[in-house]
């Protein structure tokens, strides 16, 4: 869904032509990648949800997001490693690290506003991270 | 620094910073000469993102407003043209489509941009008297 929405129409349409197989070729140098998409999603939601409920930030969210970041570091040593067959390595190191800040970045700003809007932030953090994570995959895929 | 409402679009507003940017220079640094003049309109737009940025955590309103303007304007022109004359516009910017690469955010960012400082207005200096925030904190 994010990457039909995010994705250039005409890149869809060059993963779609490959379908399951070329996702599988992702998942080889980016096994961690579906599952950083679907909990960066999980997190979105939770503080998505908080947010309109006007609750606080609970700690289950931040440390949901602290995981998050554990996760990319991760999947950023994994997929540098393979890095040898990316097309477009400059954007690629530029997403892998780039989304790394993301998460420190929306602690430090959400955490400074205890209203809802600060939980605001967070979901808005973990959309993000959901989104440059789906647009590494289609790097990777060299879509 | 800004609070309530406005530090959300502070948030929303520095991805699109940062996003818009990082392709102007990623276009500029390697293929500038296949399609200059819409690579320019992305750094100008990723310029226009960053001053909104600033401006709107600093609450520097005049700024903010005049680049939310610029920025409705710049998305809705670059819109139409990019519909209307696809050729001049070979290369997606952040306004080509009227932002429809990035679910239309950017149309729709500078229209809640405008909505909240044309709001902000007529409230006082100082924003934790003005709204319900402080009430929210407490309870």
């Amino acid at each position: 869904m994010i990457l039909l929405v995010f994705g250039n129409p005409r890149e869809i349409t060059a993963g779609g032509v490959g379908g399951p197989r070329r996702w599988a070729d992702s998942l080889l140098g980016m096994p961690l990648s579906p599952w950083l998409i679907g909990a960066a999603l999980v997190v979105a939601l939770a503080a998505l949800v908080a947010a309109i409920r006007d609750r606080p930030m609970r700690r289950m969210i931040l440390v949901g997001l602290a995981l998050l970041e554990l996760g990319l570091v991760v999947q950023a040593v994994l997929a540098l490693i393979g890095l040898g067959e990316v097309g477009e390595k400059g954007t690629f190191i530029g997403y892998l690290i780039g989304v790394l800040a993301i998460p420190p970045a929306a602690v430090w700003w959400g955490r400074a506003e205890p209203t809802r809007y600060g939980t605001g932030v967070i979901a808005v953090a973990a959309f993000t991270v959901a989104v440059m994570v789906g647009r590494l995959v289609q790097i990777w895929n060299g879509s | 620094m800004i609070s309530g409402p406005g530090r959300l679009l502070v948030a929303v507003y520095g991805v699109f910073a940062l996003a818009a940017t990082s392709r102007a220079a990623v276009q500029i640094a390697t293929k500038f000469h296949e399609a200059p003049l819409a690579y320019l309109l992305s750094a100008f737009a990723a310029v226009v993102y960053i001053v909104l940025t600033v401006a709107l955590a600093r609450g520097n309103r005049r700024v903010a407003l005049g680049a939310c303007v610029i920025e409705l304007t710049g998305v809705l022109v670059v819109g139409t043209l990019s519909l209307a004359d696809s050729a001049a516009f070979p290369q997606a910017t952040v306004w080509s489509g009227y932002g429809s690469g990035y679910g239309f955010v950017p149309l729709v960012l500078p229209i809640v941009g405008l909505v909240y400082l044309l709001r902000a207005k007529g409230r006082p200096r100082r924003p934790d008297l003005a709204s319900g925030d402080q009430a929210k904190r407490k309870a």
